[in-house]
């Protein structure tokens, strides 16, 4: 589909507003539109919603065999999809624009080494966690890096990865109802903060309009210890160092109050998980102290190999000289700890709360 | 909300959001469970001058999974969805158009195939598209014991023995689209077919719902609109 360009029109006002230094949505120069952070029902599942701009990110783990460079390191792979839902712009096709935000991104997450990639490592040499963070644009209404800057972060702090025991040469990946799933080690939280350019005005957070008519942008990612991870200038504009360094103040602020912002709504999330019994699905707290047992008897099972393979709810795979199993306790435990199981675990997944306000709920029939 | 159902039926939650996407012409996203799909419709929009038709428009469809690379499923999915689309809108009212259908799952846990012919319906009529009637998919599992489930989870899904995903449309209560899995009798395929239709009218009655809802806030509509009443039973045309 064809893009839809800005009328000449509305260029000419747009650039004429913004050298009074006024913007369309009645900004000033230095504001930042709202940010609203929502959670799904499963770990790693955050949108942003910035301004008007929506992003979707998903985190997801597989088990693979390392790098040989690396053998005892996990990886990080990001995948960012323009969706044609965001604007006629995108086609859903890889473009310059989509390598941008990618490179952007492992720059400013990967290579500043965010996620102790150590951590996910099973057997050194053998078996990692790969972790993959797919970003979609769902809505465009303008600075798009931010915002999947945002939703990846979120989503990377929200995620918790699977459990795993290893035992000789054999690996036990534990699925979340057996047993609490662990979240990531996160070393620090770099946000980029992108400050376009029109003339000699500054433009924090562009939207889309604005996006059409700047000069070009910078994209500066800093901590919350006030560290520069990352900057990155687009759209050919040169810039003095003097700016540079006033670029840098501004994206220094600004990350301290987004980063607040995700902590709070990641407390908000795991309130409101712990209050609907979510956020441990194995649930151990609602469990007899006879199912806790049981849980154990399993666990020191699994020491044993020979026992393993004729059992039943236990279901094996294998890679390469490495067995890797699946254990369902559920079948390995009485009928009443089946009944408690299934309870806990279905009924709190329909209360979860929902943010959205534009919602219209139609609770069960 | 009509509360019509035998007590044998049980459904998860359904929630609906319309218009949330402001760049696209008509768009929905709809929550069951906790499976979530959003859709987004670009039309009648220029098409491209190879695939162009001089008595109708042409459709066409994506379909992206929530996470991964796109599986040869997802060509399925986007296959359903088209045909549904070419059954229900009057594709003769815009010839030398194209009608663009972006399905984008969110989080996957059962009944997707319905989540997304549900959320479709609301994107196309929220798209304002000229459509025969509207349509609403129930998903259903067989277990073991052959009791019939519906609306499964994923959990439930990959225990049961058969399932089944049924699209009715509204003016006349036909199936207009089936997709069966797995190993099942012709009896009891017949039962999941009719008892499946007590569900998709409970949908119809939920877009009724969210439609009311969004056009309460077009002052518009307000004054053609019945008055909330509080424990009122909206009827559904028959």
């Amino acid at each position: 589909m064809r893009e839809v360009p800005l009328s000449l029109n509305s260029q000419e006002f747009l650039s004429s507003v913004l050298k009074e230094g006024l913007r369309p949505d009645a900004r000033g120069g230095y504001d930042y539109r709202d940010i609203k952070i929502s959670f799904g029902p499963q770990w790693g599942h955050a949108e942003v919603l910035l301004g008007r701009t929506r992003v979707l990110a998903r985190v997801s783990t597989t088990v693979a065999q390392p790098a040989p460079s690396r053998p005892n390191e996990g990886s990080l792979f990001f995948n960012v999809h323009l969706s044609p839902l965001s604007s006629s712009k995108f086609s859903g096709a890889r473009s310059d624009f989509s390598t941008v935000v990618t490179r952007l991104l492992e720059r400013t997450i990967k290579e500043t080494r965010v996620i102790d990639t150590e951590c996910l490592c099973i057997v050194a040499g053998e078996k990692v966690l790969n972790l993959r963070v797919d970003i979609t644009l769902l809505d465009f209404a303008g600075n798009v890096i931010d915002a999947s800057c945002i939703a990846a972060m979120t989503a990377l702090s929200h995620f918790r990865r699977p459990d795993f025991i290893v035992n000789g040469e054999e690996i036990t990946l534990f699925s979340d109802k057996d047993r609490d799933p662990i979240p990531l080690s996160i070393l620090h939280v770099p946000i980029t903060c992108t400050i376009g350019f029109s003339g000699e005005k500054i433009l924090v957070d562009p939207n889309d309009e604005e996006e059409s008519v700047m000069d070009g942008y910078v994209s500066i990612a800093t901590n919350t210890h006030h560290e520069i991870c990352y900057i990155y200038l687009g759209g050919g504009v040169t810039l003095t160092p003097a700016l540079v360094s006033k670029c840098c103040e501004i994206s220094s602020l600004k990350t301290q109050e987004i980063s607040a912002q995700i902590t709070k709504s990641l407390d908000e999330d795991s309130a409101l998980r712990r209050k609907a019994g979510t956020d441990r699905p194995s649930a151990i707290s609602s469990l007899t102290l006879q199912e806790k047992l049981d849980r154990l008897y399993v666990e020191d099972r699994t020491n044993k190999r020979e026992n393993l393979q004729a059992e039943d709810g236990i279901e094996s795979a294998t890679f390469g000289s490495i067995t890797i199993r699946y254990i369902d306790e559920m079948d390995t435990m009485d009928e009443d700890g089946v009944v408690a199981l299934s309870e806990s675990a279905a009924e709190p997944a329909q209360t979860i709360p929902d943010t959205s306000q534009e919602e219209e709920s139609f609770p069960g029939f | 909300m009509l509360g019509t159902l035998e007590n044998s039926i049980r459904v998860r939650p359904i929630s609906s959001e319309l218009s949330i996407l402001g760049n696209c012409d008509g768009s929905a996203r709809v929550k069951q469970g906790n499976s979530s799909v959003m859709v987004g419709i670009w039309g009648p929009v220029e098409v491209k001058q190879s695939k162009e038709d001089p008595e109708k428009c042409v459709i066409e469809t994506t379909v992206k999974g929530a996470t991964g690379q796109g599986s040869p499923l997802d060509k399925m999915y986007e296959e359903a969805v088209r045909q549904t689309c070419e059954q229900v809108v009057i594709t003769s009212a815009h010839p030398r158009t194209c009608i663009q259908v972006i399905v984008q799952v969110e989080s996957e846990d059962g009944a997707i195939l319905a989540v997304m012919k549900n959320a479709l319906c609301l994107a196309l009529m929220d798209a304002g598209l000229p459509m025969r009637s509207m349509f609403a998919g129930v998903s259903c599992a067989q277990q073991e014991n052959e009791e019939l489930m519906w609306d499964p989870t994923a959990e439930e899904e990959e225990e049961s023995t058969a399932q089944y995903t049924f699209v009715y449309e509204n003016s006349r209560n036909n199936v207009i689209y089936v997709h069966c899995t797995g190993e099942s009798t012709v009896e009891q395929y017949m039962l999941a077919l009719q008892k499946s239709r007590q569900v998709a009218t409970e949908v119809f009655g939920f877009y009724r719902e969210s439609f009311e809802k969004l056009l309460r806030k077009d002052v518009k509509f307000q004054m053609l609109l019945p008055p909330i009443i509080k424990g009122e039973i909206l009827e559904e045309p028959e």
